[in-house]
């Protein structure tokens, strides 16, 4: 009998270790930040998704415990918990940490933290964001704009980032930069109305320095679409406000930025053909532009010796065609070539150049 | 007797002299079989299709396009008329369509027979009766035959190298 009470004890002993251990939690199975794309001076929220870890359960509370850059409080830090096994944190980095953006910056490359209970009984690995400087390495690839995520949705933050100074006579701005934008095309749009002041505060660019301008926004909001929107692509333009509000109005624009929704396929390029190549003043001619921008509309305008007609293109955005009888239209003159000038319904030239007529061998010959 | 004689003589002779205006048909004078018998008649557009032949030469596509369904093409029809002998006389071409050849004068063939090398017959186009204004040439590249088809291409060339062709389906509705 003693021996066996000796054998639990020691068996309790034994598991002493494992019930006092600590009980890890599989790591998140997703992790993302909002703005995706953000400086250290700003509001960021991170957001850990533990959609399939076992060992939390709903709504259960959880804390950040961080060391890089810098522990801020030597306490770990209650996240708050959004619904759908989602829990987020929201701070500013500069006013979090109590560090300027230049030390920020200036420490690991990483933000290193775990996620745990209050007693530290149970806790995930370690975790990192990367401090990666989104607005720096814009600045140096030279581009005018770039977007993040990638993977932009309709519901969620879709980071722009702007830099002026790449766009010739943009800069100096008088007032603010505003966004001129719209899906789909301009489908669904929200533009930049100067004259509504609630309008100019919804467009505004986050101006962050030396000519680079932010701005974030959820499409879905944005826009006014629903969540069945099937967006396709993304287009915009930056816009310079006068700064007079008396008589408010642009003051200059970038030019137009396009940006395919992640998982449509790019379109194909536009491509303008004629159909013969070659064609003599008794001939007929086809005249077909494939792949259109969405809402594209054009008309031709052909010119030969002292007469000019004009028709439009029939058709949908994958094809749009004209068929003329250049025979009837220009045979009674004596020319060598046609003007052919073809453009949209904003007036932007797709084509504009002489198409040399072919001679015909004598039949006798 | 002498005189019942005479007259059977005479009844002869006249069986005689009449029978001289018979023709006799021992072949001479039969009107050859020519491809005009073929070709004559009123010919409705099918198809038209445009051939790019600087497209087919490159290799590009496309090099052909129907036009049927636009212009009015499909109101075409050709008439090619022949006289009682047979000879070509006159054609014409009704309807709205471009006119990419003269759309009325004389034709006749190059050579109205078959051609030993199976290459296309030509019909010329001239503007006057006489033939002596050569306005236009299709080439024959689907021959009527069993059924009532003709294939006609117009080809329009620079320095010998063709750039664009029409090619015109046609029908007799007016079955032979």
């Amino acid at each position: 009998m003693n021996k066996l009470i000796l054998i639990l004890f020691m068996g309790m002993m034994c598991m002493a270790p494992f019930a006092k251990g600590q009980q890890a939690i599989a790591d998140p199975d997703r992790m993302w930040t909002v703005p995706s794309v953000y400086t250290m001076d700003e509001p960021v929220t991170w957001n850990f998704d533990f959609a399939s870890a076992e060992q939390l359960s709903d709504g259960e509370p959880l804390y950040l415990w961080i060391w890089a850059p810098t522990n801020p409080t030597g306490a770990p830090i209650p996240l708050t918990y959004s619904g759908e096994r989602v829990w987020s944190i929201t701070f500013t980095p500069t006013d979090f940490f109590g560090m300027t953006v230049e030390q920020l910056w200036a420490n690991t490359e990483n933000f290193f933290f775990l996620l745990r209970d209050i007693d530290a009984n149970k806790l995930t690995g370690t975790l990192s964001f990367p401090k990666q400087d989104a607005v720096k390495s814009f600045v140096e690839s030279g581009e005018q704009f770039a977007f993040a995520p990638s993977d932009f949705q309709l519901g969620s933050t879709l980071s722009i980032l702007f830099n002026a100074n790449l766009v010739p006579d943009f800069l100096p701005a008088p007032a603010s930069v505003h966004l001129h934008a719209g899906l789909n095309d301009w489908d669904a749009k929200q533009e930049f109305q100067a004259w509504l002041p609630d309008i100019r505060e919804k467009t505004a660019f986050r101006h962050i320095g030396n000519g680079i301008y932010k701005k974030d926004i959820i499409p879905e909001s944005y826009f006014g679409v629903t969540d069945e929107y099937e967006m396709e692509n993304f287009v915009f333009l930056a816009v310079k406000y006068n700064g007079n509000d008396a008589q408010p109005d642009w003051a200059g624009a970038s030019p137009d930025f396009r940006i395919i929704a992640p998982g449509v396929p790019e379109p194909l390029p536009p491509a303008l053909s004629f159909f013969p190549l070659k064609i003599s003043a008794r001939d007929v001619l086809v005249i077909t532009r494939d792949n259109n921008i969405r809402g594209q509309r054009l008309s031709y305008t052909i010119t030969g010796g002292s007469k000019t007609i004009s028709g439009n293109l029939e058709g949908n955005m994958a094809r749009q065609r004209a068929y003329i009888n250049i025979q009837k239209e220009f045979s009674e003159q004596t020319i060598d070539k046609i003007h052919l000038l073809i453009k949209d319904q904003n007036g932007v030239a797709i084509y504009n150049q002489d198409m040399p007529l072919m001679k015909e061998d004598d039949l006798l010959q | 007797m002498r005189t019942k004689q005479c007259l059977l003589w005479l009844c002869y002779s006249c069986i005689l002299w009449l029978s001289a205006c018979t023709k006799l048909d021992n072949g001479d004078y039969v009107m050859p079989i020519t491809l005009y018998e073929k070709l004559q008649g009123t010919w409705t557009l099918t198809d038209l299709k445009q051939i790019d032949e600087t497209a087919k030469i490159a290799g590009l596509k496309p090099d052909e396009m129907s036009l049927y369904n636009q212009f009015d093409f499909n109101t075409l029809q050709i008439v090619l008329e022949t006289d009682d002998d047979g000879i070509p006389t006159i054609y014409q071409v009704t309807g709205n369509a471009p006119v990419l050849f003269e759309t009325n004068g004389f034709w006749e063939l190059e050579n109205p027979f078959p051609m030993a090398d199976g290459s296309a017959p030509i019909i010329q186009l001239y503007r006057d009766a006489e033939k002596s204004i050569l306005t236009g040439k299709l080439h024959v590249v689907g021959m009527p035959g069993a059924s009532p088809q003709m294939e006609l291409k117009l080809t329009r060339s620079q320095a010998g190298v063709p750039y664009v062709s029409y090619l015109y389906q046609l029908t007799d509705l007016n079955l032979k």
